[in-house]
This record gives structure tokens, C-alpha cells and sequence, in this order.
């Protein structure tokens, strides 16, 4: 009954994800993106983001309903994003923008005429040299494993324990 | 809370504190049945991962008042390893905050077996694992929001956020408390130390049986 119990709670765990707040950024034709989720991928509502360079804040926003954060740094350097969300979640994420940032420029192969109007709006809304996010969110079945594993192995050392006082 | 409590005498103190209570209820997890312990902890420990959205952001089930009606005072150094294991496996919480976070949570835990066993055995064990799930998780938020709060000014606000936050939480540990008790007073009663009306060892702190298993 315990185990199916314990199964079933185990089981849950499936569709509902875990929710550490995680920030990647990059640099976009100079611009650097933030991107701010959860580890289920949802974006964070109201997440404020503070740019600091060494120790000092120099910039300051809020993501938007994506999770997503642009901003365009005043030269070369390393900065530092760090993200508050109302929920007590904090992540925080480096970039060096080096003193030569790359442009994305479109590959001349790769310019296709769009065949319907449709696609036509579709390429229109994706901006030049932003790819897709990168696929984020799953259950850590990893950590779930090795988690249980270590509490498994606690658990036998206690009943070992108890074995040799009650054998003692 | 890691980056939002930065101040070294409360990280210090809540390590240093939660090393006392788990030196105080160590005694008991060492006599507690070793099932029933993992079973406790491996359910507190997967339960950081059922989160939902509240208020534009994520909350998720503590467990708390499962863990005192089932563990007693084992119950606090089980939170304790649940702590440390999500912060290994998942990366949740913060190495800096994890002895307050084990000291706020764990005295949720503590209250919430202290309230289940010392409420009359005249009520239904749902109503007592009510009580104790609300009570226990109401102490953990307490204590959580305390914390916040003695921080420091700027900490205020959220303090008050989080509390309210957390309050479908509270109802759902409530019910789920409820749950659990109604369902081992059903069909395992020695999981609830409700065996002749015998507080758990765990609780009471009786000297182990002659199997090492400690005696309901």
C-alpha cells in the first residue's frame, strides 16, 4: 500500500517539473538576450533583471511575458545579469562581450523567397539571427534516481545500525 | 532564499541551530523504523518537484505536516537530508541558506508531529492530520517569513509576498495531511503510532525493541 502510495507520488512528479530559475544570455548583433525560465520551461512573470559591471548596477529591467530581456551594453567587458523573481527565485548569468561583437549576417544560401504570403509574415516575425530557445524544461529523472539512491543507501547503514545495537 | 539572505550571523546561526536540533532529534531517527524514514524522506524529497503557478510565479508542496505525523522527531533530521539531496540533485535552494532553510522547515515538521500526537485520540486521525498539516505548515511559512524579516527592511515586502504565495499551499498540505492520517489510520495505524493509543517512540522517546525497530 505504501509502495503503490509512494509510486503514485513519484508518478505525479511526471507532469508537474521542477522550478529552479534559470538565465542563459547571449549576444544577438550586439545586443545581449536574456532569457529567464523556470526548469519546466514556463517563463517568469515580473522578473526584474539588474546589469551590474564589476560590482557596480548599471542597468536595470523587467523580462518580458517570455521571459525575455534585451539590452544593449555601452562597450566591451564582462557583465553580470542578475534576475529576482516575486516568488524569492534568484539566477544569475556572465557574459563577455568582446570588443568586436559579431553582426549576424543572413547567408545568401540560405535567403529563401517565401512561396505564400503566409510564410512571408512567418519570416517577418522571426528577427534576423535569433535562433529558437534552446529546448529546456523534463523532469530531472537523473537527480530523482540518484536522490533516492542516497536515501536508500542511508537507509540501509540505519538498519545495519539498528541490527548490530539490537544484536549487541 | 540563497542571495537574498547575505548576512553571515544568520547564515552561521541557522547552520549552528540546525546542528543543535538535529543533534537533539538525531536519537530519535536512529530508533525509528529505517522504511518508514525513507519513505518519508524520498516522499519530502520528490515533492520539491510538483510545483504550480501562483501569482505569476512557482510554489511547491512542502510535506511538512506528513513528515511530523508519520516521523515524530525524526522528522527533522529526514528534512534535513531532503534539503541537502534537492539542493545536490536539482539545485534548489542555496548552499549559504541551507541550514535556515532545514531549521524553517524542520520546526514546521516538528510542530506539525507535535500537534498530531498530543491532540486528543477521541478525534478522527483525518481531523488530527488536518490540524497538523495545517499547523505545521503554517509554522514552516512562519518561520520562512520570520527569517525574511529579520534580514532587513528591504526584505519586508517579500516577506509578506511569499507568505501569501504559499497559501493554497497551506490548504493543499492541509488536506493532503488530512488524507494521509485517515488513510494509514486505515490500513497501517503502527505508521501513525496510534497502536493502543501508545505515542510513537519516535515522539515519546522509548528505548528500541529487541528487532531495533523502534516500538509504536
Amino acid at each position: 500500500m505504501i509502495g503503490r502510495a509512494l509510486a503514485a507520488l513519484l508518478l505525479l512528479a511526471a507532469p508537474a517539473l521542477a522550478h529552479r530559475l534559470n538565465a542563459d544570455a547571449r549576444l544577438v548583433e550586439g545586443e545581449v538576450l536574456l532569457e529567464v525560465y523556470f526548469s519546466d520551461g514556463a517563463a517568469p512573470a515580473d522578473a526584474t533583471v539588474e546589469v551590474l559591471r564589476g560590482l557596480e548596477p548599471i542597468a536595470s529591467g523587467v523580462a518580458d511575458d517570455q521571459g525575455r530581456f534585451r539590452w544593449r551594453p555601452p562597450g566591451p567587458g564582462r557583465y553580470l545579469f542578475v534576475v529576482t523573481e516575486p516568488g524569492l527565485h534568484k539566477a544569475q548569468v556572465e557574459i563577455d562581450v568582446p570588443s568586436a561583437a559579431p553582426v549576424a549576417v543572413p547567408d545568401s544560401a540560405s535567403i529563401s523567397v517565401p512561396a505564400s504570403a503566409s510564410e512571408e509574415r512567418a519570416h517577418a516575425r522571426a528577427p534576423a539571427g535569433e535562433a529558437d530557445p534552446p529546448h529546456r524544461g523534463g523532469t530531472p529523472w537523473g537527480g530523482v534516481a540518484a536522490g533516492l539512491g542516497v536515501i536508500a543507501a542511508l537507509t540501509l547503514i540505519l538498519a545495519l545500525a539498528q541490527r548490530r545495537r539490537g544484536a549487541g | 532564499m540563497d542571495g537574498f539572505i547575505e548576512s553571515w550571523p544568520h547564515l552561521v546561526g541557522g547552520f549552528v541551530a540546525t546542528g543543535l536540533v538535529t543533534a537533539a532529534t538525531l536519537p530519535a531517527l536512529v530508533r525509528a523504523s529505517p522504511a518508514r524514514v525513507a519513505m518519508v524522506t524520498s516522499a519530502f524529497f520528490v515533492a520539491s518537484l510538483l510545483s504550480f503557478p501562483v501569482g505569476g510565479t512557482r510554489v511547491h508542496l512542502l510535506l511538512l505536516g506528513l513528515a511530523g505525523v508519520v516521523l515524530g522527531r525524526a522528522a527533522f533530521p529526514s528534512v534535513l537530508v531532503g534539503l541537502g539531496l534537492q539542493l545536490l540533485m536539482f539545485g534548489h535552494g542555496g548552499y549559504t541558506t541551507l541550514g535556515i532553510n532545514a531549521l524553517n522547515m524542520g520546526l514546521g515538521a516538528l510542530c506539525a508531529g507535535l500537534a498530531f500526537h498530543l491532540l486528543p485520540r477521541s478525534l478522527r486521525a483525518w481531523i488530527r492530520g488536518g490540524v497538523a498539516g495545517f499547523l505545521g505548515t503554517l509554522v514552516g511559512l512562519l518561520c520562512y517569513g520570520a527569517t525574511l524579516l529579520a534580514a532587513g527592511e528591504a526584505l519586508r515586502a517579500t516577506a509578506w509576498a511569499v507568505i501569501a504565495l504559499h497559501l493554497p499551499v497551506l490548504a493543499i498540505e492541509t488536506v493532503i495531511t488530512a488524507q494521509a492520517a485517515a488513510f494509514l489510520e486505515r490500513v497501517r495505524p503502527d505508521l501513525l503510532g496510534d497502536s493502543g493509543g501508545t505515542p510513537p517512540a519516535a515522539l515519546s522517546g522509548a528505548v528500541a525493541g529487541p528487532s531495533g525497530e523502534a516500538a509504536p
